[in-house]
């Protein structure tokens, strides 16, 4: 086995079919004899369903099924189940639809959709996640005690708390009195969008027996399978899921939204296929969110700047369903405090509904989040002391021998943020910070800002994959993690050709998904996808490579120890010139005289997190993380302190990413996420009008970074190896997003002195600021 | 109703269309032509570019109807077989593609663009491909990718 | 997303198009790039019964210079004028207002006139036609008339268009050789964005003439004549105290998902600032 395919920037699987429009996404499918679904959506953030009218709709021509909440009486969710198909009783968001017709052409279902006639009886509404935590608000879910739980989240009967994670490290009451400064602060952030640019998309059809084909454009076909069976009482073995090409995740696909509708609709159809897309504005309106966030942080430091307690309540906004978001609450409270070593920490997380779209997975996982608030008062606490940020990070980074706040001990096997941290300032010259060479009224500045991030994930998650041989020698890997732009599949192939000593191009990693004939992925989340499927794929090789030897033995009348893999061949380890070659063994094999033995080859290999465990209700404490991934960015911006317009110059991202196996596909992750991460930072909001629209539902005023907006961009890799990774490798996939916005701010107050606590950092915030300050 | 004439990719295509029949439709589903997306409906994520007598439009925003008569250039018409274009070489040879489902719109951006003015500058392909969106790549390599094939056809700049 | 069913007509001559007004009932809309009526319909803003398309007649995609002014057809789109020679020499604020205009794509379809017609208080084109001096040549079965631009607006989308009337194109004013224009636009990416607020800015010494337009500040666009004050008495400094002072009484900004009202006024006083200090070479005159 050679390592000269680890570390290679080997072509892109697919590439070919992705640049020649070859690639079918669920967007270009059609079914024979596929209907077209449609949604009617809800104009009210809350308010009681009083009457709905299809008749009209189902009379029209075309038309061939009509539904409403009443005709579903499922409930479907990942963790707490609190979600119907279609609204039933009420409406908890503008946009939630309450009706769908599946009709023969896009412009029937249309019509039927102007046909259908609801009268809505309208509630009172909150908005703002910090009322909405309040005892007397308005209740999004009343009947939340009656709610099906998983068993790890604990919704608050009577208000509209859905979960609640605690972390208790220490003793904060003495941390604070330990403490020359205390000193807290406010944050907030809005919600965004992920705008893939394939809009949610699926097909479904009903087939005799209960059963269910599905085709969608999905990060997790195995999370469809067993959510819509637990929501629909179906078998998981009735249902098959299928994905094709996927255009963009980011989260926002993860789990199930449209799949329980279409079947449904299918069902009712007669049987039909039954296909949803998604309008961009539907998609904005109706599709769910990054949870919104609002933090208070109250820290305590000693004079010469070591942080020795840390106060944090997070609050959530996570919309009218539950959806991931209560995991998110949870995930984030274990990485609450950011990289850093504090003793004596109190931190309460918790999932708020509000009526407005709901929040879902989204890469950072709530990280982005909470590290806004973290590194701002970072920053903010650092002012105060009189220390720059950068002495002030290093001297309270997590290391060799700390503890975090869940009581996890780093290790060797842990990367290290310090490293992450002295990269950047190095790359972006953060020692010299001055404005002289600037025109007037315009001030340098350079801010940094730390990240971590370990799989938010159960702790028996688990994946496998399958290795079989074509009869030319070439062999096809198969799994369930989706590679819908990542990369992975491509540094699977490069896994598979290290290990078998076989070419790259021999390799062919099957590219659609489909829960019947491949093996089971959790979900395509987390940045676990190389982690763990790597490591699955390395074992099915060495399935594969004693299943070579054991055959080759016997024609080479050698002992299974006597043999190596090498060169696509089975030798003898002191007689290289005796071999036999991997397709004379592929499909068994045959003696000269005929003789046959062996087989079709086929092998697997399995992998489950290691040693994870929950965290303690009361304390947070326990080992939910597989491994932490470590980054940090500088960034130099140049701010007009007239008017607030400033301009991001150059960004440095590292991240300690263990063993990086594709160069360039790891390059790809970096950049995407820190322009990711760009929008969120200084253009990305959801905008509301004061009952609740959406207002920023297109592209007109939700704005994403084009190709114009782009800073100059260095990204770092470090590799101190992960022991349990595959070659030592770590993802490296949400993380360069988180971090960003609060580099931007930090860079901003080092410029001007003004201190941005929301999201986005627009002129506007610091043109108000600036005022304020004279 | 109205019986048209639309040439795409060099071959001629007489079809009857709806007057209100989108060419982006058109293409998609009538004559299959399925690279260009419908990203957003309203011409501003450029998934739905195509090339239309010489010059890159959003097809999500034009009728067929208009389209009679026109010269029209998708993805599908940059390669034949397994020979891709010079532009399409350089999309893979600089990982300016992730979940490709931005790349038949961006290509075609870069093609209009790299017709008209082979040798451009980084300002030149940002006003070009300023209106495709890309969220998953950041869009440096998807730069590097037009410079790169600006190379291959001989420039320098 | 589709659009609501119609008719489509595309006439070869101004002759067909009132013809097909006169015949045809119920709503209409005038087709040049389709970049806004396409967008509204598909959001149900607008159901025409029928569209006609103007880009069949040729005397419409016209840049021509006469001895009145220079003339734009009405489909003349943005990236012909961005291309077009004459007016890179002339009137380099409409080119610089024509390049801020959405995307390169749109730009290939989106017109001048059809970006006045849609009447948008933010409109890119409409400050830098204002500050030029410009006049709308309409037609109908009827006969002509001229709407000067600076009257064309009457609120937001809204125009003195009347049924039936079709814009032929604008008639641009000549300037001086020594004219100098500027357009600067505020935007929330440096990609496709509608403007929050755009300034336009065009002054000429020897005509002693200096003006500035703005859009998405007001109901409609607003042009400011201040060539009184700047070629008036005063130092350079007094006189673009008074200038920005007097753009402040003339608009109304207001808060929206764009931007804020209070912003919008600072960055109406900047703008002005920084393309008079562009247009106008050394201090004192």
């Amino acid at each position: 086995m050679s390592d000269e395919m680890i570390g290679k920037s080997v072509k892109r699987i697919k590439a070919l079919e992705k640049v020649t429009g070859n690639a079918t996404f669920v967007h270009d499918m059609e079914v024979q004899g596929m209907l077209h679904a449609k949604m009617k959506l809800s104009p009210h953030a809350h308010a009681k369903i009083v009457n709905i009218d299809t008749s009209e709709a189902e009379k029209l021509p075309g038309v061939w099924s009509v539904l409403t909440g009443k005709d579903l009486p499922y409930k479907v969710g990942l963790y707490l189940v609190d979600k119907d198909i279609l609204a039933v009783n009420k409406v908890r968001y503008q946009g939630e639809p309450v009706a769908a017709v599946a009709a023969e052409t896009e412009e029937i279902a249309k019509e039927a959709i102007s046909l259908i006639d609801v009268e809505y009886e309208e509630l009172d509404y909150v908005l703002d996640v910090k009322e909405a935590a309040k005892e007397d608000a308005p209740l999004v879910h009343e009947d939340l005690d009656e709610l099906e739980s998983a068993p790890v989240f604990f919704p608050k009967a009577d208000t509209n708390i859905a979960h609640h994670t605690k972390i208790r490290k220490g003793d904060i009451d003495k941390g604070f009195e330990e403490a020359d400064y205390i000193i807290e602060n406010e944050f907030e952030l809005p919600m965004v969008d992920h705008t893939a640019m394939e809009t949610h998309t699926s097909i479904a059809q009903w087939k005799p027996g209960k059963k269910v084909q599905i085709w969608s454009s999905a990060q997790s076909p195995f999370a469809v399978r067993n959510l819509l069976a637990n929501g629909l009482h179906l078998n998981h073995e009735d249902i098959e899921v299928k994905v094709p090409y996927v255009g963009g995740g980011f989260g926002g696909k993860a789990g199930i939204h449209f799949e329980p509708l279409v079947t449904c609709l299918s069902r009712a159809s007669q049987g039909r296929p039954v296909k949803i897309v998604m309008s961009r504005m539907e998609e904005f309106n109706s599709v769910p969110v990054r949870q919104g966030l609002y933090s208070q942080l109250k820290t305590g430091v000693t004079k010469d700047g070591k942080i020795v307690a840390q106060e944090t309540e997070f609050l959530w906004d996570s919309g009218a369903n539950a959806d991931y978001g209560v995991n998110v609450t949870r995930a984030a409270a274990t990485a609450g405090a950011g990289p850093y070593e504090i003793d004596n920490v109190k931190l309460d997380s918790k999932t708020v509904y509000t009526n407005k779209i709901f929040g879902t997975a989204y890469r950072g996982f709530g990280h982005l989040e909470i590290l806004w608030a973290v590194e701002r008062q970072m920053d903010l606490v650092a002012e105060e002391l009189g220390i720059d940020p950068y002495e002030f990070r290093m001297k309270n980074a997590l290391r060799r021998g700390s503890v975090t706040i869940t009581g996890e001990h780093i290790g060797d096997s842990h990367g290290k943020v310090t490293e992450c941290l002295e990269a950047v300032a190095e790359e972006i010259d953060y020692e010299n910070r001055g404005s002289d060479d600037l025109p007037e009224g315009k001030k340098r500045g350079k801010g940094l800002a730390l990240l971590h991030k370990a799989p938010a994930m159960p702790t028996n998650t688990g994946t496998a994959a399958f290795l079989k041989f074509n009869e030319n020698g070439t062999v096809n890997l198969t799994l369930s993690l989706v590679d819908y732009g990542q990369g992975t599949y491509t540094a699977l192939a490069q896994i598979v050709s290290d290990q078998l000593d076989i070419p790259v191009d021999k390799v062919n990693v099957v590219w659609e998904q489909n829960t019947e004939t491949q093996p089971y992925d959790w979900q395509t989340v987390a940045s676990k996808g190389l982690f763990m499927s790597g490591n699955a794929t390395i074992k099915a090789c060495e399935d594969m490579a004693q299943q070579l030897k054991e055959v080759a033995a016997q024609p080479l009348r050698a002992s299974v120890e006597d043999l190596i893999i090498e060169d696509e061949k089975v030798k003898i380890r002191h007689h290289k010139d005796q071999y036999i070659t991997f397709k004379e063994l592929a499909m068994g094999y045959t003696y000269p005289n005929g003789n046959a033995i062996g087989g079709p080859l086929v092998a697997r290999g399995n992998y489950i997190a290691q040693g994870l465990s929950n965290i303690d209700p009361e304390t947070g404490q326990g080992h939910p993380a597989l491994d932490w991934t470590y980054g940090a960015h500088g960034i130099e911006v140049i701010v007009d302190e007239e008017t607030g317009e400033f301009e991001v110059v150059k960004i440095a991202s590292a991240f300690d990413a263990g063993k990086v196996i594709n160069e360039k596909n790891v390059i790809g992750q970096i950049q995407g996420g820190v322009i990711q991460g760009y929008g969120s930072a200084v253009m990305e909001h959801y905008q509301f009008s004061e009952d609740g629209r959406l207002l920023t539902n297109s592209f007109t005023d939700y704005k994403v970074p084009s190709i114009a907006d782009i800073p100059e961009l260095t990204p770092i890799i470090i590799e101190n190896a992960q022991e349990d990774g595959p070659y030592g490798a770590r993802g490296v996939a949400e993380h360069p997003m988180i971090s960003i916005p609060p580099a931007v701010a930090n860079a901003v107050q080092d410029a001007i002195g003004i201190r941005i606590k929301e999201m986005p950092v627009i002129p506007e915030k610091i043109f108000e600021l600036i005022e304020q300050e004279k | 109703m109205k019986t048209i004439n639309l040439t795409v990719n060099g071959r001629n295509f007489e079809l009857d269309v709806q007057d209100n029949e989108i060419l982006l439709d058109t293409l998609r589903k009538r004559l299959d032509f399925t690279g260009a997306k419908e990203g957003c409906g309203e011409g501003e994520c450029g998934a739905c570019t195509i090339i239309m007598d010489g010059e890159a439009v959003t097809s999500c925003l034009i009728l067929s109807v208009e389209a009679d008569g026109s010269e029209l250039e998708t993805i599908e018409g940059q390669s034949i077989g397994d020979d891709i274009s010079d532009i399409q070489e350089a999309f893979i040879e600089e990982n300016a593609i992730q979940c490709g489902f931005c790349t038949p719109g961006m290509v075609m951006s870069a093609k209009a663009l790299l017709d008209k003015n082979p040798d451009p500058t980084y300002e030149e392909i940002d006003i070009a491909l300023s209106g495709n969106i890309c969220r998953c790549t950041g869009y440096y390599s998807i730069r590097d990718a037009v410079k790169r094939a600006a190379e291959k056809r001989g420039g320098n700049k | 997303m589709m659009l609501s069913k119609f008719e489509y007509f595309k006439p070869e001559s101004l002759e067909e198009i009132f013809e097909l007004l006169d015949k045809n009932e119920g709503e209409y809309e005038l087709l040049a790039g389709g970049t806004d009526v396409f967008v509204d319909m598909k959001h149900g803003n607008r159901k025409p019964d029928y569209i006609v398309d103007v880009k069949g007649i040729e005397e419409f995609n016209l840049i021509e210079e006469r001895d009145d002014g220079i003339f734009i057809g009405s489909t003349v789109t943005c990236n012909q004028i961005i291309d077009s020679e004459l007016m890179n020499e002339n009137f380099n604020v409409l080119v610089e207002a024509a390049s801020e205009v959405a995307a390169h794509q749109v730009r290939n379809r989106a017109t001048l006139v059809g970006n006045l017609c849609t009447t948008s208080p933010g409109a890119d084109m409409f400050p830098p036609l204002l500050v030029l001096g410009t006049t709308v040549l309409v037609e109908s079965k009827d006969g002509s008339r001229e709407i000067p631009l600076d009257e064309f607006a009457t609120g937001v989308k809204q125009n003195s268009l009347q049924e039936k009337e079709v814009v032929k194109g604008l008639l641009v004013q000549k300037h001086a050789d020594d004219s100098q224009g500027a357009y600067l636009k505020k935007r929330r990416t440096k990609g496709p964005d509608l403007s929050a607020i755009g300034v336009a800015g065009f002054v000429s010494e020897k005509e002693e003439y200096l003006a500035f337009a703005l859009g998405a500040v007001a109901p409609t666009p607003i042009l400011v004549d201040v060539s009184d004050i700047f070629f008036g008495e005063g130092s350079f400094e007094e006189k673009q105290n008074e200038i920005q002072d007097t753009i402040l009484d003339n608009i109304s900004p207001i808060d929206d998902v764009r931007s804020t009202a209070k912003y919008r006024r600072k960055m109406s006083q900047v703008y002005t600032r920084r393309i008079l200090s562009r247009i106008w070479k050394a201090g004192d005159k």
